[in-house]
């Protein structure tokens, strides 16, 4: 039997790899190009800087040979060389030579790589001598008394070490654009295969269930011009064909009904019988009202996401750079810190809220209202020329993105279909991990290029798809019955009020946030400078925890909507994450650093999408404020993170503290386990008999 | 099947994303292209500049003024032709006037307060057209008596830049050429057995005959349209033999 199902997911799968090798072969083959063009135009540019430098360098000598000073009798030429290539920074390297190319003087960095020139019997046209050396652009100016014949060569090697390092940075930017493109191409990919196929094909679906159960009361939505929309035509053409038939049948019943009441009676019997069978609504079928679907949120979030990420890399410097005007007894490194917690402030108190407007308005009008605040608050911060200003458009972020968060959030629980609400809840967490990866990494380089205020423009123009995207992806309304009513503190009264949600929150998701920013944020980093590790070596080891979280957030939510056990993956994550962080006092620490990282970041991925699901699924209160309520915990928790960190290592050192994070990380977790066995025990008890 | 198919969607997006990718690229390394050279150029002429200044400064130590430096318009014309870009070479008093240039007419206007550098320190500045790179001539006593200002264009870095970006549209324009009709082909290879599902739930609907494939949803649907049709059948024969009927007497 082929299903559905079966031919959704080929698709899926083949139009990725169809979309990554196109991208790739594309990008690849312009960057070749690019790297191939700089080496072949840059040479001639360094070969005219080694010439003026050499024109330059070889005129005293050349006034020296003028005064008549033998070439052989120059004194000081090795002094004078060095004072020259240490005022040049592009030198190599200097040589004077005689005519047949024996080195007199040579001063440089890179003296030691010079070769012995030999000149050719015919010189160029300007009488320049032009060679390329591994690593060094090499130009010989013949040097001569004014008027005279040359005596001698000055060689200049300029360093090709500025292209070799654009060439490096190309690289770097190539593999920066293929990340985003690709991951790009699969939130849109994701976003366009969901409206034009498998949403469709869910519809039908629907229909064809509803038709098999005689259920002729609505019509597909029609719209599409593509074989979807041929299709929901055809189902819809089916369907006044058969509420067409029956209205003919209705008239045949009332004809034969005048016939006489027995006649009357037999007809309504008739036409009773098809009652039971078939159902048609008076007036005509109407359309199926539009539910929306979990990737209907999932691109706007991830496109905004990568609109707050993009300025990222440079907001500590800008708030240094606009702290600069303040009072001299303010430290501006100190003022810098103003936006930031001005941003992470703003995002924690607004969070509840926005899971209030989102209950109230529905994830769409919230996100509409959050996109502004936040497109408001990008174009303050591109305009802002001071520091208090850009901190408050700052915050207007930080509201805008509270809001739009939580109601994506809010959109994924909602339309989440029956027995996947882990999986769907999950793509919000890897919505946002791949947003912030091409955000930080994309906007570094807009912000390069273009400078800061285009980056936050930039910002501006996502935030505005992202609100056109809800426009038209996330149907009006889905506010949650009841909700206009529930204040903030109520909803966090029945929240709280509900030892699950409560136990959840303090033993799984607020310890899985302190490790995060403590352990991996700030400990692991100290922890590997102390072994001497690079900079990219600290960060390529703290991108492990991203790298393996992705994957686990999927297969956590596939576990716990599948096989039932989100409850175990919560419990069990936080298990393997203790044991993983107290590994790191008993392995070598080069070993089990990395180790604990990934582990970290498996085990939280796997309790990421169970964890969604099941603050949704308490019960207590609308789904939205719950979510909000869980994503205030976090930020609470990644707030207590550094500072917990901190104040363990002024009672030990990192791998002390580690270890002691990973205790208590564990301990929450066996205690979630005990809370959770024991209101299974209570449910089952509540149920029997 | 008619009106566009959602593979032309999903090509019309992948050709979109990979045109903006090579864009994105392209644009990128041209300008890190073009801001390596603009820095090698103003290295270049940084170079000449301060050789210069060192032969105003070396003719003031024998004792005199910047105006009175032995032969320095002549050196100002001589230096002129060491570079195609080089534009314009001023050299201007402690109170920016021009007391030598290479366009003589100027000799005596003030200079642009703009380009006049910051007590010791160089100037750089982007000034009618032109890069201007402003340089301090210090006196033995190290006071300021001038500054040298020399002027030069971007002739020589766009004609490289011209050439990088060709470089890279031509393989950019090759690649995308070869790889977005393979695309769509594979596109369209791959959404058959969707789009196939797709025509066969129309025809279906449309009163078609048995699917091809033994999907349950069609087998579902074809067997609840029969079932309905069935049944609105047998309900109109019914009604049609009861309204056949001899209308009856009434008692």
């Amino acid at each position: 039997m082929i299903s559905t199902e079966h031919i959704v997911r080929r698709l899926v799968r083949n139009l990725s790899i169809i979309a990554a090798l196109v991208l790739l072969g594309t990008v690849v083959a312009v960057s070749f190009a690019a790297l191939g063009a700089f080496d072949r135009e840059v040479r001639p540019a360094i070969e005219r800087e080694a010439a003026v430098i050499g024109v330059v360098v070889a005129n005293p000598l050349e006034r020296a040979l003028g005064l008549g000073i033998p070439f052989d009798e120059l004194v000081g030429t090795s002094e004078y060389l060095a004072d020259m290539a240490a005022s040049q920074p592009a030198v190599a390297y200097l040589v004077l030579t005689d005519l047949a190319g024996q080195p007199r003087a040579t001063a440089g960095p890179a003296a030691a790589s010079f070769e012995p020139l030999v000149p050719p019997a015919v010189l160029p046209g300007d009488g320049m001598l032009r060679r390329a050396l591994p690593g060094i652009y090499e130009t010989a100016v013949a040097v001569a008394a004014p008027g005279g014949r040359p005596q001698g060569w000055l060689l200049v090697g300029v360093s090709r070490a500025a292209v070799d390092g654009v060439i490096e940075d190309t690289s770097w930017d190539l593999v920066i654009v293929l990340l985003v493109a690709v991951m790009l191409a699969m939130e849109l990919l994701r976003f366009v295969i969901d409206r034009t196929v498998i949403g469709p094909l869910s519809m039908i679906e629907r229909m064809a269930r509803r038709l098999s159960a005689g259920d002729c009361t609505a019509q597909a939505v029609t719209g599409a011009t593509d074989e979807a929309g041929a299709v929901a035509r055809a189902v819809n053409a089916l369907v006044r064909r058969l509420g067409d038939r029956w209205a003919y049948l209705e008239w045949l019943a009332a004809e034969a009904a005048s016939a006489g009441g027995r006649a009357a009676r037999e007809a309504a019997a008739v036409l009773d019988g098809l009652h039971d069978r078939l159902r048609f609504r008076d007036g005509g079928a109407v359309p199926e009202p539009l539910a929306g679907s979990a990737s209907a949120a999932r691109l706007p979030l991830f496109l905004f996401v990568v609109a707050e990420q993009l300025s990222t890399s440079f907001i500590p410097l800008l708030g240094r750079d606009l702290a600069r005007g303040a009072p001299p007894f303010l430290s501006p490194d100190l003022l810098a810190a103003l936006p930031i917690s001005a941003f992470v402030a703003a995002v924690a108190l607004a969070t509840p809220y926005g899971g209030r407007l989102t209950a109230r308005r529905g994830p769409r009008g919230a996100i509409l209202i959050g996109g502004g605040l936040a497109a408001l608050g990008y174009l303050g911060a591109a305009l802002a020329t001071e520091l208090l200003p850009f901190a408050a458009a700052r915050v207007l972020c930080g509201i805008g993105y509270a809001v739009l968060t939580i109601a994506c959030q809010a959109q994924m629980a909602l339309a989440a279909r029956q027995g996947r609400l882990a999986r769907s809840l999950g793509g919000f967490t890897g919505a946002v991990m791949s947003g912030a990866v091409c955000g930080t990494a994309i906007g570094a380089v807009i912000a390069d290029r273009l400078g800061y205020a285009a980056t936050f423009v930039a910002s501006v123009a996502l935030v505005v798809v992202v609100m056109l995207v809800a426009l038209r992806a996330i149907p009006r309304g889905l506010a949650e019955a009841g909700a206009a009513a529930e204040s903030v503190l109520a909803g966090a009264r029945a929240a709280f009020g509900n030892a699950r949600f409560t136990a959840l929150l303090l033993l799984a998701a607020v310890p899985a946030k302190v490790v995060l920013a403590g352990v991996i944020f700030y400990l692991a980093p100290l922890a590997l400078r102390d072994l001497g590790e690079s900079q990219a070596a600290i960060g390529r080891n703290v991108m492990l925890y991203g790298l393996c979280m992705l994957p686990a957030i999927t297969l956590g939510g596939w576990l716990a909507d599948r096989v039932r056990i989100g409850g175990g993956l919560i419990w069990g994550g936080a298990l393997l994450n203790g044991a993983a962080l107290l590994m790191i006092p008993i392995l070598p620490e080069a070993v089990a650093l990395p180790i604990a990282i990934a582990v970290t970041g498996a085990a939280q991925g796997l309790a990421s999408a169970p964890m969604l699901a099941a603050a949704a699924a308490t019960g207590s209160g609308s789904t939205p404020l719950l979510l909000s309520f869980l994503r205030l915990g976090e930020r609470i928790g990644s707030v207590i993170g550094p500072f917990a960190a901190a104040w363990l290592l002024t009672r030990g050192d990192t791998v002390w503290a580690m270890g002691v994070l990973g205790a208590v990380t564990a301990l929450a977790g066996l205690a979630y386990a005990v809370v959770q066995q024991a209101g299974r025990r209570a449910a089952a008890m509540g149920s029997a008999p | 099947m008619t009106g566009s198919s959602f593979a032309t969607r999903i090509g019309l997006l992948l050709t979109a994303l990979t045109v903006l990718a090579c864009t994105l690229v392209t644009a990128l390394n041209y300008l890190k292209f073009e801001r390596l050279l603009l820095i090698q150029h103003q290295r270049m002429f940084t170079t000449i500049g301060a050789d210069l200044v060192d032969t105003f400064e070396r003719g003031m130590n024998i004792g005199v003024r910047l105006a009175d430096v032995p032969g320095a318009q002549s050196l100002l014309d001589r230096a002129f032709g060491r570079d195609v870009d080089l534009q314009r070479i001023t050299v201007a008093d402690a109170g920016g006037r021009v007391l030598f240039d290479t366009e003589r007419v100027r000799i005596g206007d003030a200079a642009a307060p703009a380009l006049l550098p910051a007590g010791t320190t160089r100037r750089l500045a982007r000034f009618g057209g032109l890069d201007w790179i402003g340089m301090p001539v210090v006196n033995s006593f190290g006071q300021r008596e001038g500054s040298l200002l020399l002027g030069y264009g971007r002739a020589g870095i766009a004609d490289r830049l011209t050439a990088v970006a060709l470089a890279m549209a031509g393989p950019g324009l090759t690649a995308l050429a070869i790889g977005l009709p393979l695309a769509w082909l594979a596109i369209f290879l791959v959404a058959r057995p969707t789009r196939a599902l797709f025509a066969q739930l129309a025809g279906l609907l449309a009163g078609g005959g048995a699917p091809a494939t033994e999907e349950a949803m069609l087998q579902g649907l074809r067997e609840a349209i029969h079932r309905h049709g069935a049944t609105l059948d047998d309900a109109e024969r019914q009604l049609e033999a009861i309204a056949a009927r001899a209308p009856e007497r009434n008692a």
